[in-house]
């Protein structure tokens, strides 16, 4: 991210916290297409990922009070992006338990054929829907967003070490899960 | 080539996925505008302290009423003893 949008988004979080809506309105346009992106690992509903990203700018503004300037605005974005997208994993957990549908997960064990990225991302999302939460972020955060475990501890909060014990037991969970898809 | 090189291999696939688009900027600044939504704390706090001290009701009678039965066994006893003669 460029110095110039750092110092866009420093002047428009003081007049944000201000009360200035309209500069709330250039932070949101600013940084909309990331969350979107981000939170689109979180939910493949259109309905449900809308509201999902409103949710994480609804959050970060009642949160501006306890943003210090210590690191740029965007990476304290998705750091509420992320605890969001965990609340609402944790949440639907129940459901999503309930309404697990049948899809070819066994063709995640070998190598994609003439696939395009969208049905990739559905058979990932569906193959990660099946760990726990916790197991389920830090999959997610490492697989599909290519993050380090580093960065994933600074995003999550976590400690290094409890997202490399968390990374690996997720890891043999999964391996189990596409095992028995295998053997189906 | 194990299963899991081929699951990172959908994973790359799909990092390369678009999300739909999507302008939320309106619909945040028009939620951030309702009025919070504020439970009346005055209901809470009647339902609780009326809740206690029916609790709080309850407990005494019961306790008392153990308490005087002690005391009705002690004294009962008491008395036993006091009026036993020696034959």
């Amino acid at each position: 991210m460029s110095e110039q949008v750092r110092d866009v988004d420093q002047l428009d979080v003081q007049a944000s916290r201000q009360g200035d809506g309209d500069a709330y309105g250039r932070i949101i346009q600013r940084h909309q297409g990331e969350i979107a992106r981000r939170m689109w690992r979180f939910t493949r509903n259109s309905a449900d990922h809308a509201e999902l990203v409103q949710d994480v700018f609804v959050n970060a503004y009642l949160s501006l009070p306890g943003y210090r300037n210590l690191a740029p605005f965007s990476h304290w974005l998705h750091k509420i992006a992320v605890r969001t997208g965990y609340a609402y994993w944790r949440r639907r957990v129940k459901e999503s338990a309930l309404a697990q549908k049948e899809y070819e997960l066994r063709l995640l064990s070998q190598a994609p054929a003439g696939h395009d990225a969208a049905q990739a991302a559905e058979l990932v999302h569906h193959a990660l829907e099946r760990l726990p939460p916790r197991d389920r972020l830090v999959l997610t955060l490492m697989c599909l967003e290519g993050h380090t475990l580093d960065e994933i501890a600074q995003l999550t909060g976590w400690s290094l070490v409890m997202v490399k014990v968390q990374a690996w037991r997720a890891r043999a969970k999964l391996k189990k899960i596409l095992d028995q898809e295998v053997v189906k | 080539m194990s299963e899991w090189d081929n699951f990172e291999k959908w994973a790359a696939l799909a990092r390369k996925e678009e999300p739909p688009r999507t302008d939320v900027a309106r619909a945040v600044l028009y939620r951030l505008k309702q009025p919070a939504r504020v439970e009346n704390v005055s209901d809470g706090i009647w339902a609780f302290s009326t809740a206690s001290a029916c609790a709080a009701l309850v407990c005494a009678i019961v306790g008392y009423n153990s308490w005087l039965s002690l005391l009705g066994d002690y004294y009962g006893w008491m008395h036993d003893f006091a009026s036993w003669n020696l034959p």
